[in-house]
């Protein structure tokens, strides 16, 4: 048996894994081994502090602790749930009120569109004069539009917000209260 | 057991009681694994917490067949590697990690099992519980959680491969080699 072997050995002694035969060879080796009795001493000591070392146990409050976050969590994700539903429902909505007018833009918008396929920068004067019709289409638009989607979008908002309010304040009275009673 | 394959079961339908229950029976594994990894209290709160996050938001995933406190020990030792790495990549060297602990006051408490010890054992367990998290200190993240899951846990190559994500070659190659490596630290510093 050489070192690297015997080496090897140690270990699988340490982890209970060697047969007996492989620790009557291990014992001839270190009896002639200063090196590898070293190693092995080296290892034992180890091994031993190791062993012998006990469960660091969790401090008493980092129960309630983890309680507290997973029902922290919960309302979290209750709200993020409510607010997104939400949110569809005001994109939804802004979209129907919104498609006629995108149409409108963009049939008023489509000679820009021509003129940069068809060659590039044809001339300057053409690009400002498509600029200022587009601009003139988003203005008149935003104030077409701006009135009769303020109130419904304003709504939305108020609404999304108090049902918020009301999951949130529903979850913080309730729940983590009646958990923490019951671990406590 | 069968109490919790029964927890288990209705933590996975919801039930946040049958959840703390769990939370109860490991919290200790789970914060002596995150401890003996990231060397101090604080941390070792905060992954145990993470830990339980984490179990409670993927419970439905996890396989009644799995040892349960195997599939928590798993996630919280990825969590560790993960934040040792992190802690890798902004410089903090082992003597930050230590003087950190210092500065929090870090004095490990030992799970005597209802032994009583007296002043000078109690400064000998100090003494040793130091020269142990000095000597993990020393190791990158995933030797110290092998070693960690082969003493304090008594797993098996077998078991560690499977919480580790690696295959038993691969455990049996670190576990040695970070013997070898403490056994000579020990030397070194004795």
């Amino acid at each position: 048996m050489d070192c690297e072997q015997a080496s090897e050995i140690m270990q699988d002694r340490l982890d209970g894994l060697s047969a007996t035969a492989d620790i009557l060879r291990l014992e001839e080796h270190l009896a002639g081994c200063t090196r590898c009795q070293s190693e092995w001493r080296r290892l034992q000591l180890l091994d031993n502090l190791f062993a012998s070392a006990q469960m660091v146990s969790a401090p008493p409050y980092l129960r309630v602790r983890l309680i507290a976050a997973m029902a922290q969590r919960d309302r979290a994700r209750r709200a993020a749930l409510t607010c997104t539903v939400l949110a569809l429902g005001c994109v939804t909505l802004a979209l129907f009120l919104f498609v006629p007018a995108i149409l409108n833009l963009l049939s008023a918008t489509s000679g820009v569109t021509a003129v940069l396929l068809s060659g590039g920068l044809v001339t300057i004067n053409q690009l400002l004069s498509h600029a200022g019709v587009l601009g003139r289409t988003i203005l008149i638009l935003l104030t077409r539009l701006i009135p009769p989607l303020a109130a419904p979008g304003l709504c939305s908002l108020l609404v999304a917000l108090g049902l918020n309010r009301l999951l949130t304040g529903l979850s913080q009275a309730r729940k983590p209260d009646i958990v923490i009673r019951r671990i406590l | 057991m069968t109490d919790e394959r029964e927890w288990i079961r209705l933590a996975q339908e919801g039930d946040q009681t049958a959840f703390s229950r769990l939370v109860g029976a490991y919290q200790t594994p789970v914060y002596n694994l995150a401890y003996r990894m990231l060397g101090n209290r604080a941390e070792a709160e905060d992954a145990t917490q993470e830990t339980f996050l984490r179990a409670y938001t993927n419970l439905r995933s996890y396989d009644l067949q799995r040892p349960f406190s195997s599939w928590l020990l798993s996630i919280a030792s990825h969590y560790c590697i993960d934040r040792l790495r992190r802690r890798r990549i902004t410089w903090l060297s082992f003597e930050d990690e230590i003087a950190a602990s210092d500065e929090t006051g870090d004095t490990t408490e030992i799970h005597l099992k209802g032994e009583f010890l007296n002043p000078e054992s109690v400064v000998a367990r100090q003494e040793q519980e130091t020269q142990i998290q000095h000597l993990l200190a020393a190791l990158s993240p995933a030797d110290r959680a092998a070693i960690t899951l082969r003493y304090w846990y008594d797993y098996s190559y077998e078991e560690i491969a499977r919480t580790l994500n690696m295959t038993v070659s691969a455990v049996k190659s670190r576990l040695h080699r970070a013997r070898r490596d403490l056994a000579q630290m020990i030397e070194e510093d004795s």
